[in-house]
């Protein structure tokens, strides 16, 4: 009888992997080709017939943590959140005679521009499997006149509707008689102007401006350069309160000539005592404009006032201003409680002619920026919501509100809030050339006698031997460091070794006595965030249409500087500027000196021992300030006199 | 043998390649991200918002419509309504605050003191200290905000604190006029188990007064009325500042300190506020992130006690609070029952840069104070990208920020009157919004409290005043030879 063969085997042993291969196949399947339902999106949308009993749906506890889906925002490189927009679709009930009766929609050209600009961006996905927010089709805009009981319907038989998590709902207008909206938008968010404190949502809605249809304002005139001594103030009544007329006229009074009140005549034309005036014209002839904005904002005014560069005094009251949630509206104008409303000239006297300037341009910058299209709107509202999905690439505040930004918030060391401590600190000696080897240990033993240095590095940048041998019978500790590369920017490189903050950068055929080291290191303690040397060179850069600037470099031969700069040299410092250097083996003390200057806007100190040496570089040559000073963006050198002298 | 394993071989190798094949899909969606700045730049970021916004739409409205939609939205005859000041939700500083009070400047009245009244210390500093201030009036009749005699700052009524019977007491006030200009100061509100943080919870007649409040929830915060406020310690300094660390340790530098991120504190296991502290233990690694807590809180907790609990209890003890604090350079300042803790105050004054996880807080002072300028802020749903966003902090961003948290503790934290300083001058800047100060006098040195504006908006504007700080510096030379100095300069 023969033997089973062993070589035809069980049929469980080939069924195990075969059965894991199908597991395996299926769920690829799964994942990559059946659930991305893109081509698939219904025509026609069946909802329940309207009924009398609807009621309002907006969850007012909804905030970020709790009716936000933030699984459904998938991180990517840039990390811009994926915005999906509902393709259009038709919406029918069956009446009792069991026919189709279809919901008629407006959609308003303003809503079409705003989805046509998301579409446009680089938010956009047309898979709503990887949407992180939806947008709906069905325009909700005051100009559509869409009634909001059948839009409410048609919201919720949306088929990603899920209570309205993750939707952001526009609205340019809230309702007057109740509360906002009047469209069920259960728990979507809202992007809306003229807010209440009360009702906006607090990480969760979106104020937005009421959009002003620039073209309606179009004049030749440039806001920047328009004659603004017309008037001082312009006021702007948006709101038919009887009481304020006492109050504005006694305002007037006070100036009649130079102030003036708006008003309205037939239609949308503007008045000054019934006689009519060209408003665009008239926004461009005063300085202020004094907004009485009502209970709710609800009209273009302020963005007409910014837009013809009048700088706008608006009520400070408890509804929202637009993007209130990243602009700096004193910035731009001027926030008055009621209270101190017929103060206002005085006030705006003592403000004074510089900073209605600064506001002045700030406003038409801001404008310009931010609410000038329906697209720049649209996406800036897409923008801040993107910032509240992935907080930690937000803007800061000084780039949404175009400011400079504050050298303090980047530059530790100019926070400095004591003294820095007597520590001690660390000589790093570069040797660079093949110089006698008696010069190092002579530096070394002069050195030893400072009475306030930690340590010594030696960093060798020489081919060939290295020193060594005895310094002197008591000495502070050295090191010897020898790179791999022979760079020239070796001299900066973060090493830790370096343990104390203040670094002294030398070059071994440098000669200074004792008490001058301990002088530079305790002038360096009073200044410790600029770099103090004793050794200085005069750049001159002569330039075409303006005139010579003389510019000092301390050379690092022989100064002091902070350990945070020796760390960050290589991360700030563009990499072209360290290429320059390593490969035409000059002007690190001039990039080391630029680097301290964009992070300070200081200038240098120099120890006054008669030491300055004078080269000059003109324009026409390719020195390595003018090409650093391009690459070093942005920097403001200006002129200063300082020297320190041992007294 | 060999046609054993050969017969094995293959499902074996099939099962290998499915299981990690299985791990590597259930693990994905927890990647984390590691951001890794090589060119930090200098100082300018490109403009990503920029780029954004200049991508143009190719759908232009014409002048006909837009001044068709434009007519739609002027509405000038709109009836203005008032908010309905019954609901003390919707108070504001135009509704619930008589205005007309501060027209003439800023002032604070006292009420005298009841000597039956129980006054915690805390309170009777606060009272001290605004009793000292330079906008004290004596006069009830010119004052702009009134500040109760009564201690209002512990209202959960199973403290043994809580006054009894003290609902009303506050309406008893000879100026009471509904609360209006008032300021009520409270600490701890709503009680166990659900620690409410609505407004009801203070069991409180409190009217139309402007509330000053610590563990503010965003659902009942009133938006420019109310004031968010840092739970203050019992043994808070009334004039003298705490230090902050930096100054007393001198411990700016090192950069990298030796923990990355660290917690000691109180797990509850159950009930409010307990989610976010029951997972500390996913991501605590024990070398640089170190987050311990411990069961042990009130009389029965060994009745609540879950599966971790013993080994937190034991591992507690290994590190001491003080010595885990100096040495972090994060610490994680999660929710507990309520939603603010005193850890926040501590981690600034110790140089820590504080994490909180904290959803809908509203952060101490922040109408005017930018916490995202020292702290960080993270979704208690996004515990386990805690790591990997502290990882992305730069060794310069990380600097910058422990010197904005020593700077705000001393500036606006530092000692009650420093507390109640900052209260007074936030309270002016809301008054007087026309001149009030900017973000960058808030939150760079030397803050805000020292920004008088009613000496900078003078009628001539071609004279300047200045203002000379005069430091001790490292020379140690006398104050007043340094002063004899800058007089004889500007003679």
């Amino acid at each position: 009888m023969k033997k089973e063969s062993t070589n035809s085997l069980p049929v469980s042993t080939y069924g195990i992997p075969i059965l894991f291969l199908l597991l395996t196949i299926s769920f690829l399947w799964y994942n990559y080709v059946i659930t991305t339902e893109t081509e698939y999106f219904p025509t026609e949308i069946m909802v329940n017939p309207p009924n009398m009993n609807f009621k309002l749906l907006q969850t007012k506890s909804c905030r970020f943590d709790t009716c936000f889906e933030i699984n459904k925002c998938e991180f990517n490189q840039e990390s811009l959140i994926q915005v999906y927009i509902y393709p259009p679709t038709d919406f029918y009930y069956m009446n009792n005679n069991n026919n189709k009766v279809y919901l008629h929609f407006n959609t308003s050209l303003a809503y079409r521009s705003l989805l046509n600009s998301i579409q446009q961006s680089p938010f956009y996905v047309s898979d709503p499997s990887r949407a992180c927010i939806f947008i709906l089709a069905i325009d909700t805009l005051i100009d559509s006149d869409n009634d909001p009981i059948y839009t409410s319907l048609a919201l919720k038989h949306l088929p990603f509707w899920n209570r309205g998590i993750n939707h952001l709902i526009f609205s340019f207008l809230p309702s007057i008689s109740n509360s906002l909206p009047s469209v069920s938008t259960d728990r979507a968010g809202v992007a809306s102007p003229g807010l209440l404190y009360h009702e906006y949502r607090t990480g969760f809605d979106i104020s937005i401006p009421v959009y002003n249809f620039p073209e309606r304002l179009a004049t030749r005139k440039s806001p920047s350069l328009s004659n603004r001594d017309i008037y001082l103030l312009i006021i702007i009544p948006l709101e038919f309160d009887t009481s304020l007329e006492y109050t504005l006229q006694q305002i007037k009074n006070q100036d009649p000539s130079r102030i003036t009140i708006l008003d309205f005549c037939q239609g949308d034309d503007r008045c000054v005592e019934d006689e009519n005036v060209n408003y665009s014209h008239i926004l461009l002839s005063s300085k202020y404009c004094l907004l009485l904005l009502g209970y709710r904002y609800s009209t273009p005014d302020l963005l007409d006032v910014m837009m013809q560069g009048c700088v706008p005094v608006y009520i400070h009251a408890d509804y929202m201003l637009p993007f209130e949630e990243v602009l700096d509206w004193r910035l731009i104008g001027v926030p008055l409680r009621p209270a101190f409303v017929p103060q206002i000239l005085t006030i705006l006297k003592r403000i004074g002619d510089e900073e209605w300037n600064q506001k002045h341009r700030h406003s038409l910058k801001i404008w310009s920026r931010y609410f000038s299209s329906l697209n720049r709107i649209a996406l800036t509202t897409l923008m801040i919501l993107n910032e509240r999905v992935f907080p930690t690439l937000a803007t800061s505040f000084e780039d949404w509100n175009l400011l400079e930004t504050d050298l303090r918030r980047v530059n530790p060391l100019l926070m400095h809030p004591i003294p820095v401590a007597d520590a001690g600190f660390t000589v790093v000696i570069f040797s660079n050339n093949n110089n006698n080897k008696n010069s190092l240990n002579s530096l070394i033993r002069v050195l030893n006698t400072v009475p306030s240095l930690n340590k010594i590095l030696i960093v060798s940048n020489k081919r060939g031997t290295s020193p060594s041998g005895n310094w002197g019978v008591k000495h502070v500790p050295i090191e010897l460091l020898i790179p791999e590369d022979h760079k020239l920017t070796n001299v900066f490189l973060p090493l830790e070794q370096i343990q104390t903050e203040c670094v002294m950068s030398l070059y071994d055929d440098v000669t200074l006595t004792p008490e001058e080291i301990e002088f530079g290191y305790q002038a360096w303690r009073e200044f410790p965030e600029r770099i103090v040397g004793y050794y200085a060179t005069i750049h001159t850069l002569e330039q075409v249409n303006t005139t010579n600037s003389e510019i000092n470099i301390i050379s690092t031969k022989a100064a002091f500087y902070h350990n945070h700069y020796q760390k960050i040299f290589t991360s700030h410092v563009p990499p072209a500027v360290i290429e320059w250097v390593d490969t035409f083996h000059t002007c690190e003390d001039v990039a080391m000196n630029l680097l301290i200057n964009s992070l300070t806007n200081k200038p240098p100190l120099l120890l006054n021992f008669n030491r300055c040496q004078e080269f000059r570089y003109s324009y026409k040559e390719d020195s390595c300030l003018k090409v650093f000073i391009e690459l070093f963006e942005p920097l403001e050198l200006q002129s200063a006199k300082f020297h320190l002298e041992e007294v | 043998m060999k046609t054993k394993i050969r017969i094995f071989a293959v499902p074996i190798i099939f099962t290998f390649l499915t299981v990690v094949w299985l791990l590597w899909y259930i693990f994905t969606p927890l990647r984390v991200v590691y951001v890794h700045n090589t060119y930090e730049g200098v100082v300018k970021k490109p403009d990503r918002i920029g780029t954004i916004l200049d991508h143009s739409s190719s759908l232009e409205i014409n002048e006909i419509t837009a001044k068709q939609t434009y007519l739609k939205l002027l509405l000038p005859n709109q009836v203005h309504i008032h908010g309905n000041d019954d609901n003390s939700q919707e108070c504001n500083m135009n509704t619930c605050f008589n205005m007309s009070r501060c027209l003439n400047g800023f002032s604070v009245y006292v009420y005298k003191p009841v000597f039956s009244a129980k006054i915690s210390p805390l309170y009777a500093k606060i009272l001290k200290v605004v009793s000292e201030s330079q906008y004290l009036t004596t006069d009830p009749t010119t004052a702009c905000v009134f500040l109760p005699p009564y201690d209002t700052l512990d209202r959960d009524p199973l403290s043994t604190d809580y006054s009894h019977g003290f609902r009303y007491t506050l309406t008893s006030l000879p100026f009471w006029n509904n609360g209006m200009n008032h300021l009520v100061f409270n600490f701890f509100s709503g009680t166990f188990p659900t620690y409410s943080h609505s407004l009801s919870s203070l069991n409180l007649e409190f009217g139309r007064a402007i509330l000053i409040k610590a563990s503010v929830s965003d659902n009942f915060n009133r938006r420019g009325f109310d004031i968010s406020s840092p739970l203050l310690p019992k043994d808070f300094k009334l004039t003298d500042r705490h230090p902050g660390a930096l100054r007393v340790l001198n411990n700016l530098y090192p950069v990298q300190r030796k923990y990355l991120l660290s917690f000691k504190g109180k797990r509850y296991v159950w009930g409010v506020g307990s989610v976010a502290r029951n997972a500390l233990s996913n991501i605590h690694n024990n070398r640089d992130i170190v987050l311990l807590t411990t069961c042990i809180h009130g009389a029965n907790w060994y009745k609540y006690e879950d599966r971790l609990c013993e080994n937190d209890n034991n591992v507690y003890t290994e590190y001491e609070f003080v010595d885990l604090m100096i040495n972090s350079s994060f610490c994680l300042v999660p929710r507990g029952r309520r939603l603010g803790s005193f850890r926040f105050l501590e981690s600034l004054q110790f140089g820590c840069i504080p994490v909180s996880l904290s959803n809908s807080y509203v952060m101490p002072f922040s109408d005017v104070i930018d916490w995202k300028l020292t702290a960080i802020n993270i979704d208690e749903r996004n515990l386990f990208q805690v790591p990997a966003e502290i990882h992305s902090v730069s060794a310069n961003q990380l600097l910058a920020m422990r010197l904005q948290a020593q700077f705000i503790w001393e500036t606006y934290f530092s000692s009650t009157r420093k507390y109640i300083s900052t209260i007074l001058e936030i309270l002016k800047d809301r008054i007087y919004s026309h001149f009030s100060r900017s973000y960058h006098q808030w939150n760079f040195p030397p803050g805000a409290i020292f920004n008088q504006m009613e000496y900078v908006y003078k009628n001539n504007n071609n004279l300047f005043t200045a203002v000379v700080n005069i430091y001790e510096t490292v020379t140690g030379a006398k104050l007043s030879e340094k002063v004899k100095l800058v007089v004889n300069t500007f003679e």
